[in-house]
Order: structure tokens, then C-alpha cells, then sequence
């Protein structure tokens, strides 16, 4: 494959293969954590973490790793260092941790993890793997963030409520009240509103796809996603 | 052969990855754990009576002449919930000897109860944080409520099981030889 190729299916984690909102992979911390946008980024730090380093160390080790035994010691990085993420959260943003440990915990269960890992970083060399990983980890992060926004204003009418949890106090004046007290949905903070306010976004998301597709390619055929 | 040294290997090098992890943050993280719980009984008890090192016992903290309880309720609307409660204990007992301080003394009674961990429904059942922050004073004209029954009565009755234990312990010898 040509260079070009390569960084082109490495980019394209962050749109046209976004694990998040073109493959709906990672849904469940997704859906669960993503009901302010201090959670988000929580976990999108912490996904960050395990996909570039499980990327990173299987690309690394891909001529050591054993074809028979590769989905088990696949399991065994993004385990090590889902429980690094785990350790490290809880030792500099503990308030946070207090609230999404759980889901920090379940990455490694994420198959968007073991599919980057599987799919691209066990068959490319250290920097395509790399690149491949940050694009993915950013596509899923603009998901969770741009959910985790849309939900905190729905839901609170503020955004950035929290986020001295993850950056400190500083960040206690990054709290910006938007909608007048009493114009808050506070079912968009709960599951039901997570399911309500993902289909609507992920509406969106494939109408202006399509418009796009059928703009560049006037006989209308659409991408196949993912 | 080749292939099971490799294998090794890569477990060596994870272990290591994770040991020298947990070694790097354990530090800190016992430290926030201490302070988070530091934290949580200050909203209880007046911070100059906490002492330095919180030595609980089977649940609860012995401070002078109050007593902290931790308590699990397992019937929470969304499941279980760790209370922090502080009861007022009856000084009549602190320069009795023990035999005589069950039957003279009446039953503690309850100073302040937060919630330190909780999975209620956020904006019903968290009354206890955000709509009616202080729920436990109006208790007496409040009897549950409306829409959180399940959470109100997981509360009374924990807090009803927090007096019947805070009842059954022993004062410590000198309850206030804390610094």
C-alpha cells in the first residue's frame, strides 16, 4: 500500500470511518458518560491514552506477537493499559474519577480498541499506528464531546459545569450558564435522553453526509459506511 | 521455542508497564483517597475535632462525644448508597465505667447525614443534593418525597438501622483523648 493510502485509512477515523458515529462502536461508555462535557472529556483523555499506547505497542511488537495467540495478548496491552488510564486518573483527577471510573474501566472491553489494533496497527509500522490512533481517538472524542455538549445544555442549560475536576480550579470559571433557569430538559442527562439526543445528532450527521455525497457525485450513490 | 520466549517477553515488559505505574501514582492516590474522605466529614463534623489519623472501626469514627457512621444502604432506587451520618451520643457516659453506660444513656440522635456515593435518578431521586439540599430539616413535615418514595424510605430506614448500631456501641474509655 502507498503512503498516501496508508494516511488516508489512518485519517480516516476522525470522519468518513468515525468509530463512534459511522461504525457505532463504543457505544455503551458513550451513550453512559457522555452527560456533561466534563465527562466526555474525561473519557476521551482516558480512550486516548489506551488507543495510542495499545496502537503504539502492537505495531512495536507486531513481529514478535504469535499469530495463534495475537487476540489474547491483543487483550493483554489494551488491558495493561486501560488499568495505567485507570491509575493515572485517579491519581490527577480524582473528582473525576470518582464519577466515570466505571466506564474508564470498560475501554478495554471497547471494540473500536481491539478493531484499530487488529485491523491496521498489527499490519503497519510504529508512525502509521500512531497516526491511526490519534485520528480514531479524536474522531471518537469529537462524538463524545459534541454529545456530552449538546446534553449538558439540554439537561442543565449551562456547558462546562465540572470541569475543575479534570483541569483544576482554574477551570471553575469555564462554567458558562447559557439557557435562563427553568429552560432545562433533565431527561437528556439520563439514558433515555442519551439515546434521544445520539439518534438525533447521528440524523443529522448522515443527512448532511448524504447532501455532501449527492453534491460530489450527482447520480447519488452513497459511501457504504465503515 | 522462539515463539514462547517471545510470548514471556511481552508480559514482562506489560508487568512491568503496570507495576511501574501503580508505584508511580500510589502516593498520590492514597493521598486523594485520604483527603476525599477528609472531605466528606467535614460536611459533618466541625474539622478541629477530626483527628489526624481516621481510625475506623468497622464502620464508624468515634469523635468525642459524637459518633460517624458509614452505612450501605442496599435499597436504593438505583442501588446501593454509602451514607455518612453523625449522631449526637449522651456525655453521660464517657466517665462511666462501660457496664452502666448502656442503661443510663438514651438513644443517639442524629446531627447530619450526607450521601457520599449514590446511583439515584439525577434530578428526582438526588434530592438530597441539588432540589432540597436540606431535606433532613424539614423531615418532620416532609414524609417522603414525591416521586422519590423509594429513595426517602431507603434513607429513613437506614438511618433508623445507623441508630439502632450507634446505640449498641461502646463509648471509647476517654472518647475526646484525640489531639
Amino acid at each position: 500500500m502507498t503512503s498516501i493510502n496508508l494516511r488516508q485509512q489512518a485519517m480516516s477515523g476522525i470522519t468518513r470511518a468515525n468509530p463512534a458515529w459511522v461504525k457505532l462502536l463504543g457505544l455503551c461508555p458513550l451513550l453512559a458518560v457522555s452527560n456533561s462535557l466534563a465527562n466526555a472529556l474525561g473519557l476521551a483523555l482516558a480512550s486516548t491514552l489506551v488507543l495510542v499506547g495499545s496502537n503504539v505497542t502492537v505495531a512495536a511488537l507486531r513481529t514478535f506477537i504469535p499469530g495463534f495467540a495475537r487476540l489474547p495478548l491483543f487483550m493483554l496491552i489494551i488491558a495493561s493499559f486501560t488499568t495505567c488510564a485507570v491509575l493515572l486518573l485517579e491519581a490527577y483527577a480524582f473528582g473525576l474519577y470518582a464519577k466515570i471510573a466505571l466506564f474508564v474501566q470498560i475501554i478495554v472491553t471497547n471494540c473500536m480498541i481491539l478493531a484499530r489494533v487488529e485491523q491496521f496497527a498489527s499490519q503497519q509500522a510504529i508512525h502509521w499506528a500512531l497516526l491511526d490512533a490519534l485520528a480514531t481517538a479524536l474522531g471518537f472524542a469529537l462524538a463524545l464531546i459534541g454529545l456530552g455538549l449538546v446534553r449538558e445544555l439540554l439537561a442543565t442549560g449551562s456547558i462546562g459545569g465540572g470541569l475543575a475536576s479534570l483541569f483544576g480550579p482554574v477551570a471553575a470559571s469555564w462554567h458558562l450558564q447559557l439557557l435562563p433557569h427553568g429552560a432545562q430538559f433533565p431527561i437528556a442527562a439520563l439514558p433515555p435522553g442519551a439515546f434521544i439526543v445520539a439518534g438525533l445528532l447521528l440524523g443529522i450527521g448522515t443527512a448532511v453526509q448524504q447532501r455532501l455525497s449527492t453534491k460530489h457525485n450527482p447520480k447519488g450513490s452513497v459511501d457504504e459506511p465503515g | 521455542m522462539k515463539t514462547w520466549l517471545s510470548l514471556l517477553g511481552i508480559c514482562v515488559l506489560l508487568g512491568g508497564l503496570l507495576s511501574s505505574t501503580y508505584v508511580l501514582t500510589k502516593p498520590k492516590i492514597q493521598a486523594n483517597r485520604t483527603a476525599a474522605q477528609r472531605a466528606a466529614l467535614t460536611n459533618l463534623v466541625a474539622p478541629q475535632t477530626l483527628p489526624i489519623d481516621l481510625k475506623w472501626q468497622q464502620g464508624y469514627l468515634p469523635i468525642c462525644e459524637q459518633l460517624t457512621l458509614e452505612s450501605v444502604v442496599a435499597n436504593g432506587y438505583g442501588g446501593p448508597m454509602t451514607l455518612l451520618m453523625t449522631f449526637q451520643r449522651d456525655a453521660c457516659a464517657s466517665n462511666q465505667p462501660q457496664d452502666q453506660s448502656q442503661s443510663q444513656c438514651s438513644s443517639p440522635s442524629l446531627l447530619k447525614l450526607v450521601v457520599s456515593e449514590h446511583a439515584e435518578t439525577p434530578g428526582i431521586g438526588d434530592f438530597f443534593e441539588t432540589t432540597h439540599p436540606n431535606w433532613l430539616e424539614q423531615q418532620p413535615s416532609v414524609d417522603s418525597v414525591s416521586g422519590a418514595t423509594i429513595t426517602a424510605n431507603a434513607l429513613r430506614n437506614a438511618v433508623a438501622a445507623a441508630l439502632n448500631v450507634g446505640t449498641a456501641i461502646p463509648f471509647a474509655t476517654n472518647p475526646c483523648d484525640y489531639p
